[in-house]
């Protein structure tokens, strides 16, 4: 498991993170939701090894992440950053072989890429350069890529999975399948932690839900515990309706209606 | 799709057929002309000639002096590209050749009757001068553990337009004769190649260039940005810094043995992306390849065009690279409006 122990983190005078204790364990889909700016990221990227905390420490499989060497961090944990554009011209698979370890046969290394690239939907893509790809295309195919890194680890399941807002570019069927792939993950024995925006999509799949606010950790739990009414007020500032599901049980997030005006708003100013 | 692949096919023969050619043709043509016959004659009898002198003591070395700096100035170029993901780093614009090229025009003027190691007195003021400059620009370029590629190239123009204004004031107070020596070495020529300094060429370059080969993986990996190459297992820090002193290193040797010769660490690599892929592992050992062909044609080109006289190969490479890049530009963009 991944543990945070009394974390927090500062940057330029500007506290990122109060100091906070959460563990990701593995068998579960964690997910990390919050207002912009609640500093999701920062904590994906302690919880990765990357970034240092300023107090505390950050741990996983109870040893702390600085004292693991780069590439048996790689081989513990994947992560799936945000907007990652690229130099220069290379296709998707030569995109995916840059997760493989040095001494994979050939063989393997193809087999492995296209099979990350099924489960993606992407296996018609395999030789187009990743420029021509579509935005929604582009982040599939570092989903694979990720999926190619956590295949090819020796430590396979016992392994962490971080992904920063993996469906931000993905039309509803993609969202549904990645979301399948982090569920399948889970299932799998991995530690998936996954930062969303998309209330309902946290609330469909998560096991566990942590809402950040203003780098506190509001609180954390299952779906129906942590999306009351007040919370979602009191996180974001908006007012959403917020229903059980009849058949699963899990809260239904319907965000207030986008045309009804405040009594006294004028709306937007007219355009010149 | 379909091209990219069948290019892939036919570039390893038509690379190495092409350098096979070059090197035949820089062997074969000159201000000399070799009789073949006579040639074969003689080596048959066991009988020494004045032909047989030229292609072994005049030709070969040269010959081989210009593949090896062509090379190693391809594979750093392409190096460094990784490593800033930007087309435009070369060994010139991070202010390594520049660095170079100063301590020379300094032996030069300043220190005309040192002689402290014979024939390679300059050679050793190059090289010195661009690990030097290397460890400046690193120094400033550094911010805490990693190196900040924007400060980088901004610390390398400065050195750059220093180095320039340094390199003016030294012409300014030079003798003719120095001017002369001056001018030649900026522009570059291969033409003092001997097989003493083939050999010392050979034993620095070679092992920088099998060596960033070597490390095709890690700059595919940093294409995705530091942070990605992390994740995935490279010491990005450590890469960083390797790459950097390596090509040093391989520039500073070739400036030593040829003097400053642009375009091949820009050219090169940026043709074999285009029509290629940016993938290193094909990228860095065909730069190698394309790059010794390239610096042997413009080698020959320099020797026969004004036969018996000589143009510096620098102004050969840019002569034909300048115009060159900027016809690929043009066309890559009307093709791809976006």
């Amino acid at each position: 498991m991944i543990t945070l122990e009394n974390v927090s983190l500062q940057r330029n005078r500007k506290q990122i993170l109060q100091p906070l204790s959460a563990t990701l364990r593995p068998g579960t889909l964690t997910v990390l939701i919050g207002p912009n700016g609640a500093g999701k990221s920062s904590l994906l990227k302690l919880m990765a090894g990357t970034l240092r905390p300023d107090s505390g420490q950050v741990s996983c499989q109870g040893r702390p992440w600085a004292d693991y060497p780069v590439a048996e961090q790689a081989a513990l944990r994947a992560v799936l950053s945000q907007s990652l554009p690229i130099a220069f011209p290379m296709t998707v698979t030569e995109l995916l072989e840059t997760a493989l370890p040095r001494q994979t046969r050939r063989q393997d290394a193809r087999r492995r890429c296209q099979q990350a690239l099924e489960e993606v939907e992407l296996g018609h893509l395999a030789s187009r350069k990743v420029q021509n790809l579509s935005g929604g295309e582009l982040q599939r195919a570092h989903m694979a890529r990720v999926l190619v890194q956590l295949w090819s680890s020796g430590h396979w399941p016992q392994q962490f999975c971080l992904l920063d807002e993996p469906t931000s570019a993905l039309d509803l069927k993609h969202q549904i399948r990645l979301m399948q792939l982090a569920r399948q993950l889970a299932d799998e024995g991995l530690g998936v932690i996954c930062v969303l925006h998309d209330l309902q999509l946290s609330a469909n799949w998560a096991d566990e839900l942590w809402l950040l606010q203003s780098g506190a950790l509001l609180c954390r739990g299952a779906p129906a515990s942590v999306l009351s009414p007040a919370r979602v007020r009191q996180a974001y500032g908006v007012d959403p309706v917020i229903l059980p599901h009849p058949d699963s049980q899990r809260p239904m997030v319907i965000p207030p209606e986008a045309s009804v005006r405040k009594p006294g708003s004028r709306g937007l100013p007219p355009l010149q | 799709m379909e091209a990219t692949s069948t290019r892939r096919v036919i570039v390893w023969p038509g690379l190495l057929t092409l350098l096979v050619v070059a090197l035949a043709m820089s062997l074969a043509a000159g201000a000399y002309s070799v009789d073949w016959h006579l040639l074969w004659a003689n080596w048959l009898s066991g009988a020494g000639s004045l032909d047989w002198a030229v292609i072994m003591d005049v030709r070969l070395p040269r010959a081989l002096l210009a593949a090896l700096v062509g090379s190693t100035l391809a594979v750093c170029g392409a190096a460094l590209q990784g490593l800033f993901r930007n087309p435009l780093a070369d060994p010139g614009l991070i202010g390594v050749s520049s660095g170079a090229g100063l301590a020379v025009a300094i032996g030069i003027v300043l220190f005309p009757a040192t002689t402290l190691a014979g024939l390679y007195t300059l050679s050793v003021f190059a090289f010195a001068g661009s690990l030097l400059t290397s460890a400046l620009v690193f120094v400033i370029g550094r911010n805490g553990p990693t190196v900040d590629t924007a400060t980088l190239i901004l610390a390398g123009i400065a050195i750059n337009a220093l180095v320039g204004a340094v390199v003016g004031v030294l012409t300014y107070i030079s003798t003719d004769e120095q001017l002369r020596t001056l001018t030649f070495w900026t522009m570059g020529s291969f033409g003092g190649a001997l097989w003493p300094a083939v050999g010392v060429c050979f034993t620095l370059t070679l092992p920088v260039v099998i060596w960033l080969i070597a490390k095709s993986r890690d700059l595919n990996r940093l294409l995705l940005g530091e942070e990605e190459a992390r994740y995935q297992g490279t010491d990005t820090r450590r890469i960083q810094w390797q790459i950097l002193l390596l090509v040093a290193l391989g520039v500073g040797a070739c400036v030593a043995f040829s003097g400053i010769i642009g375009f091949v660490g820009l050219v090169v690599p940026h043709l074999l992306r285009l029509f290629l892929t940016a993938d290193h592992r094909q990228l860095m050992p065909l730069s190698a390849i394309l790059g010794a062909a390239l610096c042997l044609v413009a080698d020959t080109f320099a020797r026969t065009a004004v036969a018996p006289a000589e143009m510096p190969v620098g102004i050969v490479t840019s002569l034909i690279g300048g115009p060159f890049f900027l016809w690929l530009l043009l066309n890559q963009r009307w093709r791809s409006p976006s």
